[in-house]
């Protein structure tokens, strides 16, 4: 929820902001900031240590490229 | 605005699409502007995104936002990500975006710029949006389930299966087409040649950035990225001037060949963090950016549209691909009107990600929509070339004669002015040897983009950077699909192999890689090859293949849709999925048939099959060129069969799906829905 709250009012700043914010969104480049924050607001569904930055990237690339994920 | 304002405004945009549309539809003396085409494709776009998407969204599924989305309730923070929807559709967008909806307008413009582009847009509001939207929907109540599960689980265990199949063909036949494409556009080519290998270092060097310098900074990497490769198009121009470096890079179209079967297999094999995710991210930013600037040049550059409305190869007897315009103009355009590869999206990591019931609508109907604008741009770039020169580019020497004289002859006595001079000047200023033969339909896109945008910017100086440019952007998403195809098709290959013996499934093993890996670049490479040898050019008879299997997909993606409306009590809707998959089944078996019986050879295989061995028989052929003309023939049966295995998947699909719908009607049994439970969402409205 606070994601989703995160989400909107990073929407109502000014137009540059929100743009760099959106970019940074839809190229990944913030999905381990997102990580840490849905590790934050949900602690008890995670009994290991949070993965550091270079595992989550080799994580995510294996979830990524393991189906279908681009298109003709 | 009160209501009378905004009822006001609707008709207002709705007659702009009417009259657009008209526009586009008649025969007319005087060619039209570029400008109708935009307004005819933003118009319809918008009202139907306003009403009939609506409408689907309200009736036909009824969008729920009191009910928890997966992205939700089983939020993970990988997979399972609640995502702003401006965010989703880009993701959603870069995703659906190939090479498809630029290519198959190109090839389609041979019979005029009018059927073509009333497809794109009717096609997609009616057809491709809504096996967008309705597949995401029916995924994303099923905690994102892909397409093969639903099938299986709503319409049976064969359907389940054949969607599977369906999957793994069109992926190997997809790839040789687009692989084709990129073999064609770089043939002979040094300065493209060059600019592609150097994306292959800069992309090792992304990937080397991102996994252990600066780990999962997409932004930086990709900003270094785009400049270098920006750099790399320029500096083509002095390895094309250079005799030795020019020799070094220019290659035939069986040496591109094997380079590009030997790419994807090391690409497929080697660690993913290396070269395929940093191309991945490359290719995106130029796709999108190259889409963006294309869409800003058009309506700078305002082109006049020089192909005429319709041309006499509505006959059948088109230069660029044979066959008539039913069924064939609907089977080469494909991805740019309905796709059914994205209901492979639209039922993967899409649905997760999905933060409430009605963001659907606009990821799923408004990206497509998005999707076929591409493909309407790409349209106006071919037609905006004047049609001598169109069809000088895209005709195989194999038709219109192997010297330039010859080709400009054969093209002006179908009515197209050009002459030898023309295409020789055109081919100096974008830095080319000879734009003629040049299938697949790359080359004639990036003249006709890097027209519009030296028109913006630079004017005819940077004509051939733009060019190169263009044929870059192509070349490095096409690579990317192959990447990224024969990757999960070797984990496809694995997963079947599995089954047979079971250290192939694991997908660790160096020698299950390697074998899975060359068992996929085998298959598709057996029909880049083909095409390549072809004389008719390839594409000819590879992308037809490649459009029968999409739709082929997109007719199970709206049979799965049609079975749920059904089980959900909705038969009164059900026209909404059940229409276009009546449209697109009569489509693909109309085009299964005709290209495995037609008497004409050009578009039959078994008739080119029997053309090929009479002049064997004959004693036409000379004894040298006998072995290439056998496997000629072989070539053409097997893609008559594989053709044939196809439209007996459609065939049975649709038998199974009757079945299934008759026993849901009559069978007085409560049809089974396999739809996760209803949990209310926790989100309070406006969040």
């Amino acid at each position: 929820m606070e994601r989703a709250m995160n989400a909107k009012t990073k929407a109502r700043t000014n137009p540059l902001k929100k743009l760099w914010w959106w970019l940074r969104q839809i190229t990944g480049d913030a999905a381990y900031e997102n990580y840490l924050a849905h590790r934050r607001v949900s602690p008890q569904e995670h009994s290991t240590a949070a993965m550091t930055r270079d595992q989550f990237y080799a994580d995510s690339l294996h979830r990524k490229y393991s189906t279908i994920n681009r298109c003709c | 605005m009160n209501k009378a304002l905004r009822a006001i405004v609707w008709v207002c945009v709705s007659l702009a699409g009417a009259g657009a549309l008209a526009a586009i539809a008649f025969e007319r003396r005087e060619p039209l502007n570029a400008v109708w085409f935009v307004v005819a494709a933003a118009a319809t776009y918008a009202v139907f995104y306003r009403f009939y998407s609506a409408f689907i969204a309200a009736k036909v599924l009824a969008l729920d936002d009191t009910r928890a989305t997966p992205a939700e309730r089983l939020d993970d923070g990988k997979d399972f990500v609640p995502t702003n929807k401006w965010v989703l559709i880009g993701h959603h967008f870069a995703a659906i975006a190939g090479p498809g909806p630029l290519v198959g307008p190109t090839l389609a413009a041979q019979f005029g710029y009018m059927p073509g582009t009333l497809w794109l847009i009717l096609g997609a509001v009616l057809g491709g949006c809504v096996q967008d939207f309705t597949t995401l929907f029916f995924s994303m109540r099923r905690d994102g389930k892909s397409l093969g599960q639903m099938a299986r689980e709503e319409v049976g265990r064969r359907s389940g299966l054949l969607a599977l199949l369906a999957v793994l063909a069109i992926m190997v036949i997809l790839l040789a087409a687009v692989a084709l494409i990129v073999v064609k556009a770089l043939k002979d080519s040094p300065w493209g040649t060059f600019t592609l290998a150097m994306t292959i270092p800069i992309a090792i060097l992304m990937g080397v950035y991102l996994r252990h310098l600066r780990p999962g900074r997409v932004l930086e990497a990709s900003i270094i990225g785009v400049t270098l490769v920006m750099f790399a198009v320029v500096s083509g121009q002095w390895v094309n001037a250079s005799p030795a470096w020019s020799q070094a890079f220019t290659f035939s179209g069986p040496a591109l060949a094997i380079a590009i079967i030997i790419y994807g297999f090391a690409a497929s094999a080697l660690p993913v963090w290396l070269l395929l995710a940093p191309r991945d991210y490359l290719s995106a930013f130029i796709k999108i950016g190259a889409i963006l600037a294309l869409a800003l040049g058009i309506i700078f550059v305002r082109p006049t549209l020089q192909m005429p409305p319709l041309t006499r190869f509505i006959d059948g007897t088109g230069p660029v691909f044979a066959g008539k315009i039913f069924p064939f103009c609907f089977i080469t355009i494909a991805c740019g009107a309905v796709s059914g590869f994205h209901a492979l999206i639209a039922s993967g990591t899409t649905p997760k990600m999905i933060m409430r019931e009605s963001d659907a609508r606009v990821v799923g109907y408004g990206a497509m929509l998005m999707e076929s604008f591409v493909g309407v741009m790409a349209m106006v770039a071919a037609c905006a070339l004047s049609p001598g020169v169109y069809f000088a580019i895209n005709s195989p020497a194999g038709i219109v004669g192997k010297t330039a004289e010859a080709a400009s002859a054969t093209i002006r006595s179908w009515g197209f002015a050009v002459d030898p001079q023309t295409m020789a000047t055109l081919a100096q200023r974008v830095g080319e040897r000879t734009l003629l033969d040049r299938t697949g339909g790359a080359p004639s896109l990036a003249v006709g983009m890097a027209q519009i945008f030296s028109g913006t910017i630079g004017g005819d100086r940077l004509l051939s950077i733009w060019y190169h440019f263009a044929i870059m952007f192509e070349a490095l998403f096409i690579l990317t699909v192959l990447d990224a195809g024969t990757r999960v098709g070797r984990f496809m290959v694995q997963e079947l192999g599995g089954h047979i013996w079971k250290p192939l499934g694991r997908r660790g093993w160096l020698p299950g890689i390697l074998l899975s890996s060359g068992l996929m670049c085998g298959a598709w490479g057996f029909f880049l090859w083909q095409g390549v040898q072809d004389p008719l050019g390839g594409i000819n008879s590879v992308w037809p293949l490649f459009g029968i299997a999409n739709q082929l997909l997109a007719c199970v993606a709206l049979v799965v849709g049609t079975t749920i409306l059904l089980k959900m009590r909705r038969l009164r809707w059900i026209w909404v999925t059940l229409l276009p998959m009546v449209m697109l089944v009569s489509v693909t078996m109309t085009a299964s048939y005709q290209k495995i019986f037609d008497a004409s050879p050009r578009v039959g295989f078994l008739s080119q099959a029997r053309v090929l061995a009479a002049q064997i028989a004959s004693g036409a052929i000379p004894p040298d060129r006998i072995a290439q003309t056998q496997r000629l023939i072989l070539n053409n049966r097997l893609d008559a069969i594989v053709t044939g295995v196809l439209a007996a998947m459609i065939l049975i699909l649709i038998v199974e799906a009757i079945s299934v719908w008759a026993r849901i009607l009559f069978g007085g049994k409560k049809p089974v829905l396999h739809e996760s439970a209803y949990i209310a969402t926790r989100w309070a409205e406006g969040d």
